[in-house]
């Protein structure tokens, strides 16, 4: 039972995602690795499909990372390095798009889609009433 | 009418999912237009990394890899290119030194220098998304073009004509 166990414990610990064992060094300062993490988290990888920065282990995201933690112990700020990168990758590198002229709709969308959806229902409840 | 409106509706989802569908794809807005401060390295590891800065004729910056399926398609587009007296430049990214010096020497090397970017700040200076990628950079450091993927017979036309166009506007 007890050999099973261990078995299972191993097979668990080997089964954690390769990511968790990839170590980088992190920046003494743990506001500024804090801003890092936050900016790895909001941008995406531009090599990959559908991952950000902070989740995955190409060689390309790693480099950009450490870029990233560069700048930032170089004194540049958030705001700094979202320019530096839209600057040559354009918004779509940011997993949260501004709010601007056109991406209006795509934050207003699904709000709009709700009302509208609350609307047909309000009008064929109103008509199902009027009906009966 | 209300029962025409679902029918309406999805109609019109449907015309503009193919509409958007259908559009040439916008290329990305925010583009590196002049050559940025980048530095590279050898790829023989002699010496310490060098700022890459634009020469005296127009140079086509090309990054590429060993294992890169797309490099080794384009590759030919390359040697023709430099057969036509293009300036290229190749940097090895994300490569091993030993496994590119091998590719080139396989294939043929088409490159006056070739560069490693081992931190991959050049590549990020640039914007680079993957490779191959090419940049043609002017005498003044102006980006004049900016080939994402495999070149293609067509492309190396439109480059050797820009390149004749340059040279000629320069004179």
């Amino acid at each position: 039972m007890r050999s099973k166990l261990a078995a299972l414990f191993v097979s668990a610990l080997l089964a954690l995602p390769a990511h968790a064992l990839v170590l980088e060094p992190t920046l003494a300062d743990p506001a500024r690795e804090a801003t890092a993490q936050a900016l790895f988290s909001d941008m995406k990888c531009v090599v990959c499909e559908g991952q950000s920065l902070a989740d995955s282990d190409a060689a390309f995201a790693v480099q950009m990372r450490a870029h990233i933690r560069r700048m930032l112990d170089d004194g540049a700020t958030a705001a700094d390095v979202r320019r530096y990168f839209t600057e040559r990758y354009g918004e779509q590198i940011l997993l949260t798009p501004p709010l601007h002229g056109h991406t209006l709709l795509l934050w207003a969308g699904p709000a709009m889609l709700v009302l509208l959806g609350f609307a047909v229902l309000w009008r064929t409840t109103r008509h199902g009433k009027d009906a009966s | 009418m209300s029962r025409l409106a679902p029918i309406l509706l999805f109609v019109l989802l449907a015309v503009s999912l193919g509409v958007s569908l259908n559009a040439p794809k916008p290329e990305p807005k925010a583009r590196v237009v002049n050559l940025p401060a980048i530095t590279l390295s050898p790829l023989d590891g002699k010496g310490a990394p060098v700022p890459f800065t634009p020469a005296s004729e127009p140079v086509l910056l090309n990054f590429f890899a060993s294992w890169c399926v797309p490099c080794l398609a384009e590759h030919p587009h390359l040697k023709q290119l430099q057969k036509a007296g293009l300036r290229i430049e190749g940097v090895a990214w994300n490569d091993k030194p030993d496994a590119a010096r091998a590719w080139l020497d396989k294939h043929g090397n088409p490159f006056a220098r070739v560069w490693s970017d081992p931190r991959g700040e050049g590549a990020i200076a640039l914007g680079l998304r993957g490779v191959p990628e090419s940049f043609l950079i002017l005498p003044d450091g102006r980006i004049r073009l900016r080939i994402q993927g495999a070149l293609t017979p067509e492309l190396v036309k439109e480059l050797l004509a820009l390149v004749k166009q340059e040279q000629a506007d320069a004179q």
